[in-house]
């Protein structure tokens, strides 16, 4: 969408990438989503160790003859919980090529600034600059005004989010009846007169129909028919064809035509 | 050559988070116009009655702007506050509509404990001064129980309610009245996602309050000594504050109506296929 921001870069084939920024909202989400994992994976250990630490005070304390023995487990605790918290994210950023399950979810990623995958150096400077964007939500200052949305942690790491893939392949459910439909219209209709953008529309309308309120739905199927009757020069559709068969008529045979659906 | 390599296409529906991006960034790009119609409408609350359907209307304005740029049809403000003050009765009526229907959950929610508390009442009274304390703690676990659930039921009800001014202010043939049904018709199924988008959008204004908050601390604190002083300084301590709270009001005022504005374009574009359709025909 044209609100968005966006970056370029030219690789070195000097192909031009285009990306969108991830947005303050969705890495907000992200952050809600790995804070509450991370909450999660810390009380979990801290029931465990706290468990763990009651079976073994008395025993080790017999041992080590030492008195501050619960100390010690208090120590090792705080430590553990600074590595788990910033290791988390250091660990999926490395492992998941910049991601990690919040951003998976909120489908964005960290990229480096020349739009490669990230690695263990950035994602953990990244971590590193975590507490100190959090203070105060400085780094959520820094989004919302920088030009490229960068965090401290982004700059010093050199690193941008941007948008990941957003859909997952869905599948598009055809009709039987829309076959021979298609192959009477690939003879009737001048179907390479459609664009690739109305193809595209077509085919979002057809992945999108299932979601919608029937009367919206209806009155898009006809409205996009009979654009789609105009563009290829049909003078009159097949009998007993819906709007919506129609469609899935069209889709068919401009995938025939253009063959991309081998 | 360009590729558009794991960029979303235009028309498909927004992501959780990019509704908020957009309803941020949309608000950036018009910062000062919405943040002074937000003020106008604050102003405006200090007139009873016909104040806050100006007040409502206003809101409803910055929703109908920040549609309009998600359309790609940017709207000037003054022809959109000549079709929002066109409809401003209908806007009053909605106001007590909603009023009624605020009524009614809150009498729902008190009828229901009323009916917990009598129920209770009768269990433990029945139990004749023997029950001990497993009853009690019974009790109240289920009066926490009963509690959750109103809560969400009412959280529930209100989302249903939450794009009410929205169609009012934007579409065509659509009254006080109606305006109603169809926040509850666009809202269904949708409960949740709205919910969280509010709540990730509430944490991201907590920096605004915080920065809100600080300055106003600051000039209570200042004043606080020059009112024990002189008492003179009274009134002018209260119109201090007031406007303060109207200013920190018509900052965040902006953002909720652009974010409102983007779930109503993405439950359109979801729901009715807002956007789609081939090249620029209009037929």
């Amino acid at each position: 969408m044209h609100i968005f921001n966006r970056v370029k870069y030219q690789t070195p084939e000097s192909v031009e990438l285009e990306f969108v920024l991830a947005g303050i909202g969705s890495r907000a989400w992200a952050l809600v989503i790995d804070y509450h994992v991370l909450a999660l994976i810390l009380v979990v250990f801290l029931i465990a160790w706290v468990a763990i630490a009651f079976q073994l005070i008395d025993w080790l304390s017999n041992i080590v003859g030492s008195e501050n023995i619960g100390l010690w487990f208090l120590a090792i605790a705080i430590l553990v919980n600074y590595f788990v918290y910033t290791g988390y994210f250091v660990f999926f950023e490395t492992l998941w090529h910049g991601q990690t399950p919040g951003k998976r979810i909120a489908k964005i990623r960290v990229i480096k600034d020349n739009g490669q995958p990230v690695g263990l150096q950035q994602a953990a400077l990244r971590a590193l600059l975590r507490p100190i964007d959090d203070t105060l939500f400085l780094g959520a200052f820094f989004i919302v005004f920088g030009r490229r949305e960068k965090r401290l942690g982004d700059w010093i790491a050199g690193t941008v989010v941007i948008q990941a893939q957003t859909r997952p392949v869905s599948t598009l459910t055809i009709s039987q009846q829309a076959k021979p439909i298609s192959e009477q219209l690939l003879q009737t209709a001048n179907i390479s007169a459609m664009l690739p953008d109305d193809f595209a529309v077509i085919r979002e309308y057809l992945l999108r129909r299932s979601g919608m309120a029937v009367k919206a739905r209806n009155s898009v199927a006809l409205q996009l028919a009979k654009q789609v009757k105009a563009i290829i020069n049909l003078e009159k559709v097949p009998e007993n064809v819906s709007p919506d068969l129609f469609l899935e008529a069209i889709y068919l045979s401009y995938q025939q035509s253009s063959n991309f659906g081998q | 050559m360009s590729y558009n390599l794991g960029s979303p296409s235009p028309i498909e529906p927004l992501s959780l988070g990019n509704v908020i991006t957009a309803g941020i960034r949309i608000y950036r790009s018009h910062l000062k116009d919405y943040f002074l119609l937000a003020l106008k409408a604050y102003v405006w609350l200090l007139v009873p009655i016909y104040g806050w359907a100006k007040f409502y209307a206003l809101s409803a304005l910055i929703s109908r702007l920040t549609f309009a740029e998600l359309v790609n049809q940017p709207e000037s403000i003054s022809s959109g506050q000549r079709f929002v003050n066109s409809r401003i009765w209908q806007f009053l009526i909605n106001i007590l509509l909603m009023l009624l229907v605020g009524m009614g959950i809150l009498i729902g929610v008190v009828i229901v404990f009323a009916i917990f508390g009598f129920l209770s009442a009768v269990l433990v009274g029945g139990l004749n001064q023997q029950a001990n304390i497993g009853v009690y703690l019974m009790l109240g676990l289920l009066a926490f129980v009963v509690g959750i659930l109103a809560l969400v039921a009412v959280l529930w009800i209100s989302t249903r309610f939450y794009l009410v001014e929205v169609p009012l202010a934007i579409e065509d043939n659509v009254d006080g009245t109606s305006t109603i049904a169809r926040s509850w018709e666009l809202t269904k199924g949708y409960v949740w996602r709205i919910i969280l988008i509010s709540f990730v959008a509430f944490l991201i204004t907590l920096p605004i309050q915080i920065v809100v908050q600080i300055v106003s601390t600051i000039v209570q604190l200042v004043f606080t000594p020059l009112l024990e002083q002189n008492s003179g300084f009274g009134l002018l301590f209260a119109v201090i504050i007031l406007a303060l709270s109207f200013a920190s009001g018509a900052v965040v005022l902006p953002f909720w109506q652009a974010i409102k504005a983007v779930i109503y374009y993405d439950l359109r574009s979801r729901k009715e296929g807002l956007g789609l359709k081939l090249r620029d025909y209009e037929i």
